[in-house]
């Protein structure tokens, strides 16, 4: 599309001359990033004033100019192609470090802030930033928001999402909203944290800080197989130690690695580095433990480093292990598969399997904390056969993935290059209610265009299958009143509302389905009371971050955000929709930006949305710090985004919540 | 991959210090636009434009390959992006496939066959190598005007690299032959024992650099080629041919006062080392040259020039270290601070500096850019010192000014050793 003299004019009027590029090689270079993807824009705009964006938005929805905000363009899925064209807004002289806090844990920042710069800045105040992608030394915080790039660290520390505080985010009509997670509706922060810039853009961010802990040791690892690495650090779990970070690696990746950078690694079928974190006293203990969970798991080798220098070695040899596979050929493709923990071993079997007969050579690292995988396929991007080869094989690890019940993207994000297997992972229903969501935030369809959601998915996905015959019973009942329009009130165990038109009950939901102590995870049905689940919980002597006053159901703790804590332990979500459909999102997984966060959307929605059916959540070997609960007197009324969410997903208002006393 | 048209030189150039050879074509495919660069670019941290970062450089030059982009009608562009690369090299340290971007952008740049120069500059350098003389009175009446204050009042009108050079030069110029005559070293033409190509600024600027090398070294009979070309201007800005014609004059030169035994050729710019060192590559294709190159390369010699305040002498008569070196010399804030940090830092009075991964000729973005130069040199002290003292990756005087900020991180990654010898006296 070209776009018209007038408005490059108004363009120039707004950003200044020097600001807008519409010759061939500035949309040239703009039209990549890290993945094969190469769509070039119509014009490129460089924004130096955060205090532009609004006015700018406004006038590019006047023109209906599609637009993808770019920072670092790190993303490894085409996520910054311009799929249709339109305008490339480069954030990156957005780069300010406004201020930080330690008095409260906050950074304020530029969302093109470098997080590496960010991590620098608070080093000599004792602090660090939580989220630690691998590209952190050129990838930005608003970019990490944005695909909800986590790292390795996020076992422990939580994911970007979780270690941002609040947004200023502009949606892509120009409006201004100032986003916290402990904000009244839905936690739309979470929401807009891995949607790829496809809902609006981040103006300015609030990043949670926390200080360093005094003692840190690194510790080098070998194991006789895979499943006993990953067993070992199923057990470090299970004995209630949480490492700041796992990483792993098997054979063939150790071997290329140290024939690259000669970090001193022994030859073994897997390797682990493994980071403990905490006060002196309290180390020497974990020490032991970890020691003897190691031997229990027939460990080869248990190195300990002493220095920063051997840290440093150890840490090296990782940071390069995409060097070095760079080094062997001119392109590497980088998957992100995550699967839940127990998974890992017969996935990465798999995914070797899939390697070896496809034919291409690939390193494979995975973050043995949290499942999440990066096989390192190197080919020559000249030879069409290889790349139709090295695409034939991603694919086909992204559906093993999927079979294993993971995701296809822990951190990398769909963009274009995963879209079509979003229609394998997801139903029919979820990724129509994505396709909602992107509607309620855009509904000219303007910001980064074309992502995510698979093109004719109605053909090509499946249907959800409900987890249980009550959630079935129950969505045919929701069916009928759809199809005669007549409105439903949702209630759990009515612990929180005043009014009593309740018609309609999550209480025949009851069941703990599963407590799984290899992954950690529960899965309970929404109509299970929260006190039921922490009795079945200390039978199996696990523990969550539950708040044990809270008399209602685990739907209804979820649905008000009464403890906004606990959402963000959330990894899985089923619920049913106003015409009777079931959406499933995320699961056993510790991390996922497949898709927008439902877990989220649902968290504080006041049943406007949807009924929680069933929840995913993490749980812990050991005591956790019990939340605050906040029971609201009154509910608080919903936002305009709230509103065109509910406006596009229940449009006949047949979800009567408190948070819309008017019934849309 | 296809060769454009419009390429008149074969691409098919070895990339010297790479792990293995490959051509500039297959270099630029290896980019997997990861950019791990683009926080190491000076040039990038000041603009905040793909086209100023290396990832951007590489994939134009990608596009130019493959003929995906025309250059006729973007001329201006590619000419700003290849001039503002610094040519600093540290996005090759950074890089998981060591793609060698600034030995691209100087084949980009003679390839495409731009004058990267300012007119004016350019002019300047045809007057230094046609007409010696003329340039040493011009420079002399430059010199009055600015003694006398009428270039401040001029500089408005000034070419902008001029009004660059006249803040960071030195106040002063003395005839190189007047400085070494007055110290008691006499330049001769019979039987010297070692021949000296002076950087510019020691010819024109400071001449007590020449002494203190040449006084470090020993040499009783030196051999000064003043006005004598190494060809690396023109390697870096322009035509092949006449680099090539340069450099035969310089070889053929040495050849005839070292018909008995080779003698040494001193050189104080980090550049020109460099460049003399690599002589071989540059005759590659002509088997008889080369091997005379080879021979001329073994005898070329680093010397620092590294100079002293005024009125100190150098008591210590330590014997300067040749081969490696690196110099913070202009009296600039910026080096100021520099070297007392440096200095706090290595008691012992040395940093070590060597190349061992980039060895091809580095130099020209503080004349070629000075509007960048000058930013970047506020923040280059500040960053060296702070966190990089171990690892400097500077190449001479004025690429030691050129390094900006946010580089440190990169920096543990990096091989580069580089020395810099600091006299203890120096204070």
């Amino acid at each position: 599309m070209q776009i018209p003299a007038s408005t490059l004019r108004a363009l120039k009027r707004l950003l200044g001359p020097k600001a807008v590029h519409t010759d061939e090689v500035s949309l040239a270079l703009n039209g990549y990033d890290c993945s094969p993807s190469r769509h070039r824009p119509d014009a490129v705009l460089t924004i130096s004033d955060p205090n532009q964006l609004a006015p700018l938005l406004q006038l590019l929805s006047k023109e209906k100019i599609p637009f993808i905000a770019r920072a670092a363009g790190t993303n490894h899925a085409g996520s910054c192609a311009a799929v249709r064209g339109g305008v490339v807004l480069n954030l990156n002289p957005l780069c300010t470090l406004h201020h930080i806090d330690t008095a409260h844990g906050l950074a304020q920042a530029d969302p093109c802030l470098v997080t590496g710069d960010l991590q620098q800045a608070l080093v000599p105040l004792g602090f660090f930033y939580a989220p630690d992608p691998a590209s952190e030394r050129v990838s930005t915080l608003g970019g990490n928001l944005a695909q909800n790039a986590s790292g390795a660290r996020c076992l422990k520390y939580g994911n970007t999402a979780d270690n941002t505080l609040q947004a200023v985010f502009l949606t892509p009509n120009g409006r201004e909203f100032i986003l916290r997670h402990e904000d009244p509706g839905p936690d739309l922060l979470g929401l807009i944290a891995g949607s790829e810039g496809t809902l609006g853009i981040i103006k300015n961010m609030q990043v949670k800080i926390q200080p360093v802990a005094p003692h840190i040791c690194t510790f080098l690892v070998t194991f006789p197989s895979i499943e006993d690495s990953v067993q070992a650090v199923t057990d470090l779990v299970a004995s209630g130690l949480i490492p700041r970070c796992v990483e792993a690696m098997d054979q063939l990746t150790t071997r290329t690695v140290e024939n690259f950078t000669h970090a001193g690694y022994p030859d073994a079928p897997a390797v682990l580095i493994l980071e403990l974190d905490g006060l002196e006293t309290q180390m020497k203990k974990d020490i032991q433990v970890l020691q003897k969970i190691c031997q229990k798991n027939h460990t080869l080798s248990f190195t300990q480093a002493q220095t920063e220098q051997e840290r440093e070695k150890i840490w090296q040899g990782r940071r390069a292990a995409y060097a070095a596979m760079a080094a062997l050929a001119p392109n590497v493709a980088v998957g992100d598969g995550t699967v839940p923990r127990s998974e890992l071993p017969k996935t990465l079997k798999k995914v070797r399997q899939i390697i070896e007969q496809n034919d291409v050579t690939a390193s494979l690292l995975f973050h043995a904390g949290d499942g999440n995988f990066h096989p390192q396929i190197i080919f020559n991007g000249t030879i069409p056969e290889q790349v139709r080869k090295v695409q034939k094989t991603v694919h086909e690890i992204l559906k093993a993935c999927v079979d294993s019940g993971g995701t296809i993207s822990g951190e990398h994000g769909i963009g274009v290059e995963k879209r079509a297997v979003m229609a394998y992972q997801y139903s029919r229903q979820t990724l129509s209610l994505f396709q909602k969501i992107k509607n309620a935030f855009d509904p000219q369809h303007l910001a980064n265009p074309e992502k995510i959601i698979p093109m004719g998915f109605e053909n090509r996905a499946a249907n959800t299958l409900a987890s249980d015959p009550a959630v079935t019973k129950l969505a045919d009942e929701i069916k009928q009143r759809y199809a005669a329009n007549k409105p439903s009130a949702i209630s759990g165990a009515a612990t929180q509302l005043t009014e009593k038109k309740q018609d309609l009950s999550t209480r025949t939901l009851q069941k703990i389905t599963d407590i799984d102590t290899t992954n950690y995870t529960a899965t309970v049905q929404a109509g299970a009371r929260a006190t039921d689940v922490l009795k079945a919980l200390r039978a199996k002597k696990v523990f969550a971050c539950l708040p044990p006053e809270y008399k209602g159901t685990i739907g209804g703790l979820v649905a008000t955000k009464a403890a906004p804590q606990f959402i963000s332990q959330l990894t899985g979500v089923e619920a049913i929709l106003s015409n009777g459909d079931i959406v499933r999102y995320g699961g056993k997984i510790m991390k996922n930006a497949a898709g927008y966060n439902l877990c989220r959307l649902f968290a504080g929605s006041w049943g406007a949305l949807g009924i929680i059916t069933q929840i995913t959540f993490k749980i812990y070997a050991a005591q956790q710090p019990q939340p605050t609960l906040h029971l609201e007197k009154t509910v608080p009324p919903a936002n305009d985004l709230f509103r065109a969410l509910k406006q596009e997903i229940d449009p006949q208002g047949l979800f009567l919540s408190p948070a819309f006393k008017e019934g849309k | 991959m296809r060769q454009a048209t419009y390429f008149t030189v074969p691409l098919n150039t070895r990339v010297p210090g790479t792990p293995e050879p490959r051509t500039v074509s297959y270099s630029a495919l290896c980019c997997t636009r990861c950019n791990a660069c683009v926080q190491s670019c000076p040039s990038y941290l000041l603009q905040r434009e793909e086209i100023f970062s290396p990832r951007g450089r590489v994939q134009l030059l990608r596009l130019l390959l493959e003929e995906k982009i025309k250059p006729a009608p973007h001329t201006k562009l590619i000419k700003q992006t290849l001039r503002a690369c610094t040519l600093c090299a540290r996005c090759t340290q950074t890089c998981a496939g060591q793609i060698p971007v600034a030995h691209h952008m100087i084949v980009l740049r003679r390839q495409m066959q731009f004058h990267f120069l300012p007119v004016t500059l350019r002019a300047a350098h045809y007057l230094r190598a046609q007409f010696p003389a003329f340039f040493d009175l011009l420079l002399g009446a430059g010199l009055l005007l600015r003694r006398v204050g009428l270039i401040t009042l001029l500089q408005f009108f000034l070419p902008t690299w001029l009004r660059h050079a006249h803040k960071v030069l030195p106040h002063r110029c003395l005839s190189l032959k007047t400085v070494l005559k007055k110290h008691g070293i006499s330049a001769t033409d019979q039987n010297p024992d070692a021949l000296y190509l002076p950087s510019l600024e020691v010819q024109y600027f400071d001449g007590n650099i020449a002494r203190y090398t040449l006084k470090a070294t020993h040499a009783e009979r030196p051999h000064i080629l003043q006005h004598t070309s190494s060809g690396l201007f023109e390697y870096m800005y322009g035509s092949q041919v006449t680099c090539l014609k340069q450099a035969k004059k310089l070889l053929r030169t040495w050849e005839k006062y070292s018909t008995a035994k080779p003698i040494a050729l001193l050189t104080d710019s980090i550049e020109i080392y460099s460049f003399l060192k690599n002589y071989p590559l540059l005759f590659a294709t002509l088997p008889g040259w080369k091997k005379r190159a080879e021979a001329f390369a073994q005898s070329v010699k680093f010397i620092t020039d590294f100079s002293f305040a005024d009125g100190k002498t150098d008591t210590s008569g330590r014997r300067a270290a040749l081969d490696d070196s690196t110099v913070l010399y202009p009296p600039t804030d910026a080096a100021e601070r520099a070297r007392k940090i440096l200095l706090a830092k290595f008691g012992s009075n040395m940093i070590q500096c060597t190349y061992s991964r980039f060895p091809v000729p580095v130099a020209g973005g503080a004349f070629a850019y000075p509007a960048q130069a000058r930013k970047v040199v506020r923040e280059v002290a500040r960053d060296v010192v702070q966190h990089q003292v171990t690892d400097i990756y500077c190449l001479s005087v004025w690429a030691a000014l050129e390094i900006s900020a946010a580089t440190r991180r990169y920096y543990p990654a990096a091989t580069a050793k580089h020395i810099a010898y600091l006299q203890a006296d120096y204070e």
